[in-house]
């Protein structure tokens, strides 16, 4: 074997047994130069991709949902999941028979759910994001977006909030991306503000339910709070 | 035991193994830490459902990995951001590094992350996964041949991009 072959073949098993490259490496010095190289680039290389991962904790989420599938309960991503548990420790005594309590449990819900992965998921906006993505989140929500909202959407996922299911959107503003979460059977009566650790968050009536607009700017949204209580509409109207 | 407790047993016994692995794997596809672990949780839910379905254990990990791999292709892969998050996902490494492999082995996981997926992919099953060649060839539906090329191809470009941005001590005067 030439060594140009003996260099194709440790580039694609760089731990080649095979008895001629085996043979290769023992009757030749530079053959076995190039192994040991190998050797040593491989070893930096299964370093590199070695990142920390928690199996027990994918495995116990996962174990988690079944549990609750079998008990008819909707599953949420991984990290909803855990905002969920975060935001249930966080919001005790929301009431769950119409508009929250003054400030209190809305406060406390949107930050905590701001806390939890807002800038994460901001992280995840994209000019590539697929609009169709918005009609399928907001059809499971009993919803429909137009489509001066769709061309704004830059990524939309579920979110547990304190009545069910809702949306968590990252939302093109008039001066950058802003989060929106989308609280479908949470009423409101009137727009509230509230701060928090440097973020702002105006939450107001929708058709049905209601929105927090969440932004680290003392900026008013007033253009974009009209277009998503114009845009997202019941899925029957 | 019950039948729940059983299944319950069976798939950590079968699954729980490659977790971590599933993840690694998903990771270096996605790019990004919330979507991998969406990712494998959705491969986990699909997992358990169809568990029942699983004759043949010992090849549990194709069967994952397809799951997996199927399930990015139809849902995550148009989620995956235009810049990855590699750097914030790697807090910290186990073992005791230089500042100076610090920054080569930060380097070579960029360089990771910018590999054209078809490169990617297969080196990901190869070095994660502990996939072989043949192996590689069956969960992608290419040739051995196809395989190989594209491995070397994987390591001669970051070799190659690596040596291009100045990084020395084992990869500088390779080949």
């Amino acid at each position: 074997m030439d060594f140009s072959e003996f260099i194709r073949r440790l580039g694609a098993e760089p731990r080649d047994q095979q008895p001629d490259m085996l043979s290769a490496r023992a009757g030749s010095p530079e053959f076995d130069r190039a192994a040991v190289a190998a050797e040593a680039f491989e070893q930096q290389l299964e370093a590199a991709l070695h990142v920390p991962a928690d199996g027990d904790a994918l495995l116990e989420a996962a174990l988690q949902w079944a549990s609750r599938e079998q008990k008819n309960v909707p599953r949420w991503p991984w990290l909803a999941v855990a905002a969920s548990i975060l935001v249930v420790v966080g919001v005790v005594g929301i009431s769950r028979q119409g508009a929250p309590g003054p400030g209190g449990g809305i406060e406390h819900y949107v930050r905590a759910h701001f806390d939890h992965d807002g800038q994460q998921v901001l992280a995840m906006a994209s000019e590539g994001f697929n609009p169709a993505e918005l009609e399928r989140v907001l059809a499971q929500l009993d919803k429909r977006g137009t489509a001066a909202l769709a061309e704004r959407v830059r990524f939309v996922k579920f979110c547990p909030t304190p009545d069910g299911k809702g949306a968590h959107m990252v939302v093109e503003s008039e001066s950058g991306p802003v989060t929106v979460i989308v609280m479908p059977n949470t009423r409101v009566e009137n727009s509230m503000l509230v701060q928090f650790d440097g973020h702002q968050a105006t939450v107001f009536p929708l058709n049905s339910g209601s929105a927090a607009i969440i932004s680290d700017s003392g900026q008013q949204y007033a253009a974009l709070q009209t277009l998503l209580q114009s845009s997202i509409l019941p899925r029957s109207s | 035991m019950d039948k729940d407790a059983k299944k319950h047993a069976r798939f950590t016994r079968l699954v729980g193994p490659y977790a971590p692995d599933l993840y690694r794997f998903g990771l270096w596809l996605c790019g990004h830490d919330a979507l991998a672990k969406d990712l494998v949780q959705e491969t986990l839910v699909r997992a358990w459902r169809a568990l029942d379905k699983l004759n043949d254990e010992a090849a549990v990990k194709s069967w994952l990995i397809t799951i997996l791999r199927r399930e990015y292709a139809r849902t995550f892969e148009r989620k995956v951001p235009p810049l990855s998050d590699i750097d914030n996902v790697v807090i910290e490494d186990t073992d005791e590094l230089t500042p100076e492999q610090r920054t080569e082995r930060s380097h070579l996981r960029q360089r990771i992350m910018a590999l054209a997926p078809r490169y990617r992919e297969p080196l990901l099953l190869q070095v994660v996964m502990g996939y072989s060649c043949d192996e590689i060839a069956v969960q992608l539906e290419i040739s051995k041949a196809a395989v190989m090329t594209q491995l070397f191809r994987a390591r001669e470009q970051l070799k190659d991009t690596l040596q291009e941005d100045g990084i020395t001590g084992n990869v500088h005067g390779l080949f």
